[in-house]
Order: C-alpha cells, then sequence, then structure tokens
C-alpha cells in the first residue's frame, strides 16, 4: 500500500473532499480539547484545523489585530478564503485566541451575504477535578446531541466504545513510529514524523490506520538516517508546519522527539474507558491528557514528561519555539531552564510567527546551537 | 509635607514594593491634607486598602492573595485581609521605572507580549520585593491567557496553600452552578485554613457591606448617564477596581463621597469638562493607569470626557435571602460572573456585546474607543467585531488606539493625547 500520503500535509486534503462528496459532514476542530471520537460516533469527520503553509493572514489580522496569534489569525484567514472543505466550526476555549477565531467567524459566517454554516463551541475546564469533570461531561453530552442533530445518527455507547478502540489503535500505532526515533540512526527526520502525524488531520482515522500500519510494514526498507550532528527535541506553541523543522535539521540537527499538540501530545496515551460511564471516561482522558501548559494543574507533569521524554531519546538539546503572542506557552521558562540546565540538556530559545518569517536568521541560530551541542564521534 | 519620592529604593532592592506604595500613598495623603484637604478621600481609601494589607498579619489576620474572579467576600467574612494582586501593578504603573524594573525581569522568563500585569506580578516575586507573603492564594483560571501562566508560577514560587478556580465560559445557569459548587469547596478551604467554620453572622455583616459598596458602585456608574457627566474620567479606572473589594468598609466612605461630590456637581451646573462637555465617549477597554492625567487633559482641552468603559462597567448583584445558603452562595458565583474583565471580555464576544449595548442605549455616547491594552489580547482579537456592531447599530466609528496601560515606555502620553485629540477633532461628527 502507498502510504505518501502520511507526508502530505495539504490544505483541505483530498480525503476530507472525498468524504463530503459521500454527502457526509465534515467538521473543523480547533485545539485538542473537542473528543473526536465523539464526532466519529456521530458518523462525523472530525479534521482537526491548522493553516499549514498560511504565508499571507493580513485579513485575519484585520479582524483579530496585530496582537494576536499568527497561528489563529492564520486559521480565521484561511475560513475567509474558504480555503477549508468544511461543513463548519466546532471550537473550544483551549486557549482565548482559539475561542477568538470562533467569536469572529460566527460574526463573519453570520452575516447576511455569507453561506450559512454550523458553529459551535464547547467549554472545557482549565483544572482537573470531580467538580470539573461534572462540567465538561455536560458539554459533551450537549455536543452529542448537537453532532446527532448534525448527521441525524444516533450517538450509542458502542458506538462512541467503536470509535474509541479505532482512535485507540491510532495511538497505538503513532507510538509505534515514534519508538523508531530511539534508534541511534532513525528513519525518519523529524520533519517526516511531524508530517506524518500532521496528515492524520487530512483523513479519517480508517484510513490513517491503514496508512499507518502500512508505513510500519515497510519500516525496515528506509534507509537510517546517520548524517546528523544533533537529536534534538521540539517544545513549544502550535507548530503545524514541517518546513520551519526541516530548516533547523538542514543545519545537523535531528528531531527525535517533541511535546506538540500537533504531534506526539495530540495522540497522547491510549483512552481507558469504562462501560458504564463512557462520556465520564472521555472527558477524563481530555481533562488529564497533557497537551500544553493551557491547565494550571498540569505543569509539573508537563516538565516531568519533557525531561524524561529527553532522556529517553537521548536528546542533546531541546529546542523551545513559541509563537508570538502565544501566552500558553510563555511562562514555562521561570522553571524548566533551570530544571534542564540541572541534567544538562541545552536550550535553545525561538520565537517565531506562523508565516516562515527570518527564516536566514533561524538558520543562523540553528547552527550555532547545533555546533554547540554536537558530540565528537 | 512634600512629596518623596522613593522610588531609587525599590530600584536598588533596598525597599519593598508594600512599604513603596504604603509610603508613597501616606505622603500623598499628607500632602493633600495640607494643600487641598478635600480631596483626602480619594487618598483615603488607598491609604485604608493598602495598609490593613501590611499591617494584617501585626493586626492577626492571615492575608489573602487572589488573582481574577475570586468569591472575595467570603475572605472578609472568615476576617481574613484579600490581597488584590491586580492593585500591585495598577500602584506601580505611574513610575515608570519602578514598573520597568519587574516587567524586565519577568521577560527573562516569559513572553514579552505576556500583560504587563503579570509581568510586574510574577517580576515582584521573582525579585522577592512583595514586601509580604500571603498565608494562601486564591486565583481564577481567567481572566487571560496571561495570567493563567503567571500565576501557577507564582504558586509554585509562594508554596502556600492554594485554592484555584474555573471559571467557565458561558455565564448561563449551568456556569452558574458550577462556579457555585466550586464557591462552597472554596468554604472548605477556608475553613480548614483558618481552623473556624464559616460564621454565618460574621458573613451577614460582609454582605450587608457589600450591598452598600454594589448599591453605591451603581449609582456612581447611574450618576454619569447625565449630561453633562458630572465625574472626570480617572473615576472610572479607580471604579473598575473595586468590585475585587467591595465588602471593604472603607469603600463605603470613598463611593458616597463620590456619590455626594457628584450630585453637587451635577447640582451647581458644573462638570468634569471645565469648558463644557463636548464629546461623551465610551472607552471598550479603559486603563491608562501609567498616566491618569490624560483623562482630566482631554476633558480639559476638548470637553472630551470618558463616561463609561465596557471593561470595568459592573452590575449590582445584591444578596437577598441572607439566611439562604444557596442563594447566597450563587450571588457569589454572580460576582465572579461579573466580575470586570470577565463578564466582557473572557467569554464568548456576544458578552461584550450586550455590555456595549447597555452602555451605549444608556450612557448617551457619541465617541466609541478601543482604548485597547496590548496585553489583552484576546479583546483586541474581537476589535473588529464590536466596532462593526457599533457602527452598524449606533453609526459611530470606533477608534483603535494600542496602549501599555502599565509599561509607560510603550507609548508615552503626548503621543496618546495627540491621537485621540486628532481623531475627535478630524473624524468625529457630532
Amino acid at each position: 500500500m502507498d502510504y505518501r500520503k502520511l507526508f502530505d500535509c495539504s490544505i483541505p486534503g483530498e480525503s476530507v473532499s472525498a468524504w463530503r462528496a459521500e454527502g457526509k459532514k465534515a467538521l473543523g476542530v480547533v485545539c485538542c480539547h473537542v473528543p473526536h471520537e465523539i464526532l466519529h460516533a456521530a458518523n462525523i469527520l472530525p479534521v482537526r484545523l491548522r493553516a499549514t503553509g498560511c504565508e499571507d493572514y493580513a485579513e485575519g489580522e484585520v479582524w483579530m489585530s496585530s496582537f494576536s496569534c499568527s497561528f489563529a489569525k492564520s486559521i480565521l484567514q484561511f475560513f475567509i478564503e474558504g480555503r477549508y472543505d468544511l461543513d463548519g466550526l466546532i471550537c473550544s476555549d483551549g486557549c482565548m485566541q482559539a475561542a477568538r477565531i470562533y467569536d469572529n467567524w460566527k460574526w463573519i459566517s453570520e452575516k447576511p451575504e455569507a453561506k450559512k454554516q454550523f458553529n459551535y463551541e464547547i467549554g472545557v475546564p482549565r483544572k482537573s477535578s470531580p467538580t470539573t469533570k461534572e462540567f465538561y461531561k455536560e458539554e459533551l453530552f450537549d455536543l452529542i446531541s448537537e453532532m446527532e442533530k448534525q448527521s441525524g445518527e444516533k450517538v450509542t455507547d458502542e458506538k462512541l466504545i467503536e470509535s474509541i478502540e479505532l482512535y485507540n489503535e491510532s495511538r497505538r500505532l503513532v507510538k509505534k513510529v515514534l519508538e523508531l526515533q530511539k534508534e541511534k540512526h532513525p528513519v525518519l527526520t523529524g520533519t517526516e514524523a511531524l508530517s506524518l502525524m500532521i496528515s492524520s488531520t487530512n483523513m479519517p482515522v480508517e484510513e490513517y490506520i491503514e496508512l499507518l500500519r502500512a508505513f510500519l510494514a515497510d519500516v525496515t526498507n528506509r534507509k537510517p538516517i546517520t548524517d546528523y550532528r544533533a537529536r534534538l527535541m521540539l517544545i513549544g506553541s502550535a507548530m503545524d508546519d514541517p518546513n520551519w523543522v526541516k530548516v533547523i535539521e538542514a543545519k545537523g540537527g535531528l528531531f527525535v522527539a517533541d511535546t506538540l499538540c500537533h504531534g506526539t501530545m495530540y495522540f497522547g496515551n491510549e483512552m481507558e474507558y469504562d462501560k458504564s460511564d463512557i462520556i465520564g471516561s472521555i472527558a477524563d482522558y481530555y481533562l488529564n491528557r497533557l497537551v500544553c501548559p493551557r491547565m494550571i494543574d498540569n505543569r509539573d507533569a508537563l516538565h516531568e514528561y519533557i525531561l524524561n521524554t529527553a532522556k529517553e531519546y537521548q536528546v542533546d538539546g531541546l529546542v523551545y519555539q513559541k509563537m508570538q503572542n502565544c501566552e500558553c506557552w510563555g511562562g514555562e521558562n521561570v522553571f524548566l531552564e533551570g530544571e534542564l540546565k540541572e541534567v544538562g540538556i541545552p536550550l535553545l530559545n525561538l520565537d517565531r510567527e506562523q508565516k516562515m518569517a527570518n527564516v536566514g536568521q533561524l538558520e543562523v541560530r540553528a547552527e550555532a546551537f547545533v555546533e554547540m551541542i554536537e558530540k565528537e564521534g | 509635607m512634600a512629596y518623596i519620592d522613593h522610588s531609587p529604593k525599590v530600584l536598588s532592592g533596598e525597599m519593598s514594593t508594600m512599604d513603596f506604595i504604603c509610603t508613597t500613598i501616606e505622603s500623598k495623603l499628607d500632602y493633600a491634607l495640607e494643600k487641598n484637604p478635600d480631596t483626602r478621600w480619594i487618598y483615603d481609601l488607598q491609604v485604608a486598602t493598602w495598609c490593613s494589607i501590611r499591617d494584617a498579619k501585626k493586626n492577626g489576620k492571615k492575608v489573602i492573595a487572589f488573582g481574577g474572579p475570586v468569591p472575595v467576600d467570603l475572605i472578609y467574612a472568615f476576617g481574613c485581609q484579600p490581597y488584590y494582586l491586580d492593585q500591585l501593578p495598577l500602584s506601580l504603573a505611574p513610575t515608570t521605572a519602578v514598573a520597568s524594573k519587574y516587567i524586565d525581569l519577568c521577560e527573562r522568563y516569559t513572553n514579552q507580549s505576556m500583560c504587563a500585569l503579570d509581568k510586574i506580578e510574577l517580576g515582584v516575586l521573582l525579585a522577592d520585593e512583595y514586601g509580604i507573603t500571603p498565608d494562601a492564594f486564591v486565583y481564577s483560571t481567567v481572566p487571560c491567557d496571561s495570567s493563567r501562566i503567571a500565576y501557577p508560577n507564582m504558586q509554585k514560587i509562594w508554596n502556600v496553600p492554594t485554592f484555584t478556580i474555573d471559571t467557565p465560559f458561558r455565564r448561563d445557569e449551568r456556569g452558574l452552578r458550577y462556579l457555585a459548587k466550586q464557591t462552597l469547596e472554596f468554604i472548605e478551604f477556608m475553613e480548614e485554613l483558618t481552623g473556624t467554620k464559616l460564621d454565618w453572622d460574621k458573613f451577614k455583616e460582609t454582605m450587608e457591606v457589600a450591598n452598600k459598596t454594589n448599591e453605591l458602585l451603581v449609582k456612581c456608574a447611574d450618576l454619569r448617564k447625565h449630561t453633562p457627566c458630572p465625574l472626570p474620567g480617572t473615576l472610572c479606572i479607580s471604579n473598575a477596581c473595586m468590585s475585587g473589594q467591595a465588602a471593604d468598609p472603607a469603600m463605603v466612605d470613598f463611593l458616597e463621597k463620590q456619590l455626594e461630590t457628584g450630585q453637587m456637581i451635577i447640582d451647581m451646573g458644573l462638570a468634569a469638562c471645565p469648558n463644557g462637555e463636548k464629546y461623551r465617549m465610551m472607552f471598550h477597554q479603559n486603563m491608562l493607569w501609567t498616566d491618569p492625567k490624560t483623562y482630566g487633559y482631554l476633558e480639559r482641552e476638548y470637553g472630551a470626557v470618558c463616561i463609561m468603559d465596557a471593561l470595568g462597567h459592573f452590575w449590582g448583584n445584591y444578596y437577598e435571602n441572607m439566611d439562604d445558603k444557596d442563594d447566597c452562595v450563587r450571588i457569589l458565583a454572580k460576582k465572579m460572573m461579573d466580575f470586570p474583565m470577565i463578564h466582557g471580555a473572557a467569554g464568548p464576544v456576544d458578552y461584550y456585546r450586550d455590555r456595549i449595548k447597555y452602555l451605549m442605549d444608556n450612557f448617551n455616547i457619541n465617541v466609541s474607543v478601543f482604548f485597547g491594552h496590548i496585553g489583552c489580547k484576546h479583546t483586541w482579537a474581537s476589535t473588529k467585531i464590536l466596532s462593526e456592531y457599533i457602527f452598524e447599530n449606533w453609526g459611530i466609528p470606533t477608534l483603535n488606539l494600542d496602549v501599555d496601560c502599565i509599561d509607560g515606555r510603550y507609548k508615552g502620553p503626548d503621543e496618546i493625547r495627540k491621537s485621540i485629540g486628532e481623531y475627535l477633532e478630524n473624524v468625529v461628527r457630532l
């Protein structure tokens, strides 16, 4: 089976268009806290939104100002341009910029001259406790009702379990792929690994699973990478552009691990579920899954995860990229910098925008960092 | 007694921010008493607020630092002293050098784009110059992404008992129930912290004070509906922070005096604008703490007064059935939802629009200004919706003007005044 589609990050993906051509609905999802399993159980395709390759978000900026995160502005830009092939939008208040994508698109798409589409927002608590879980469950029950209305299909526990099992399978397979990065000579560049994870947003989970299986079956035929100078790990803001990673890898770095919300963290661990409380299980999973510092009570766990992963994947240095105006990822260095120093892992801090600006500057800094951390022999 | 500038001592680290603020306002009060005793009510409240925090431990009270919407009335009811952390950057902002010290320190670790209020709150802690360590820390998951990054870091540095409240995006019955449940959990937290059960009679006293200050805040806001507006724009920015301390008895005197002064000005046929009122401005945001004198300048030079702002505007929430615990807890929850910066900015933009509609419909506004703090990115991300909404419904264009309300280095007062002045003279058509 040809698995090259795993490395295709174009928007919209052909599978999304094909899905809609069958008369089924595809909804754009902003951020990581709208459970895909629920949409899937309603026979709706969840399309995690990104704006890969957006080089001009002028119109998005008109709506969201220059003081907003350019990832959010770029998604709005793509909506305005009609770039996504979707039936609507579901947003969570992942961060406040994400929530404003919803507000602005709702306002624009509800203008009399606009084509009507479905817009919906769910609230996701920013801490995990029995009280917050109950609130989130109520939000999820509402979401189920809305999805049933959208698709005309009943979401049953059986269907939810089936969806959870499928998504768990994709999580298991991605984990297997990521395990390969632990090798001294991995068979995937960081650019390819990120593309492989991002491409999941382009297709139904069933297709993704098949492609992952085909890829894993072919792994032994791939050529190990031996010419890198330093093993790197990538953390920080929403990163949906493998080309940015490629710039650093072109200077001799090799990304072997990440904590990106479009990467490893998006998949996370498998979801455990209690058959007597499926929605409670989904709520537990999404409230406790480590994704980003939007939650107020996950900071220590997130840092521990970063440190453990860095050790496990034997990284020589960590690249912490922060999107301008992304506050969620803006404050980790208060403690993380010291924690990394303690275990002897060098850190490179980089600010960036969604568009590929300052590539020359990025190259210079990447080269200097790689040179600083590369080990002889 | 001359005003003494203590900022060099803070800059050198000899003096804590607490001592700096207390000495500065005590010195300002002394100066006012000597030069213009009629204005003492403005300083009395600041002295009372800050000195009660400084002296709390001496007076046997626990200090509870808090950020964002939390059930502050309960902190008073437990006999503790709240320390509203936003008061710190607001009080330091007019002294640019001092504010810059902590902003710069914070930026060594955080984004430059982080809200400067949070940069100062975290920066002062990184410098260990609060001058007081709270006995507990209570914070909410909003008002914004910046605070949600600063506060967990502060929690870890302070390492004191901490309670957190998750503020929902929705302002409906479900959101209310959610906050009410967390309020009950907060009562348990406070009982454990203080080792005492909530004394309902004491809470009733607190509720009475809170009801009184709420009523006064609403009356002061309503006074501004009068044309010409009797009260200056600067009082909007001071009143905006007060709902966070609404159960403080010192506020009653301040607000009564404010109301009395406003009524007196109306009775005398005077107004905030000494040369006649021409422009009645609504600010979507309103936080020029770096230079409150700008308000007086606009009133004097252009006849332009900030009538009301959409973030600081306040609905009164009153305890009615003080023996009904469930009802009181719901009011506490409602107050958190209606907290400035929360009611309009921290949820879907529909709530912000509703607030603006009320202000536009009731305050006889003829100028709309988004006087926006650059750190408040999620409100900036709603500017076009809001300006279109205002234009479509009231035919008024909106000036979007970026300022840093805490870091005076971003834009000086002359530029700000000129931007507004030119807009009033060249764009606004009355």
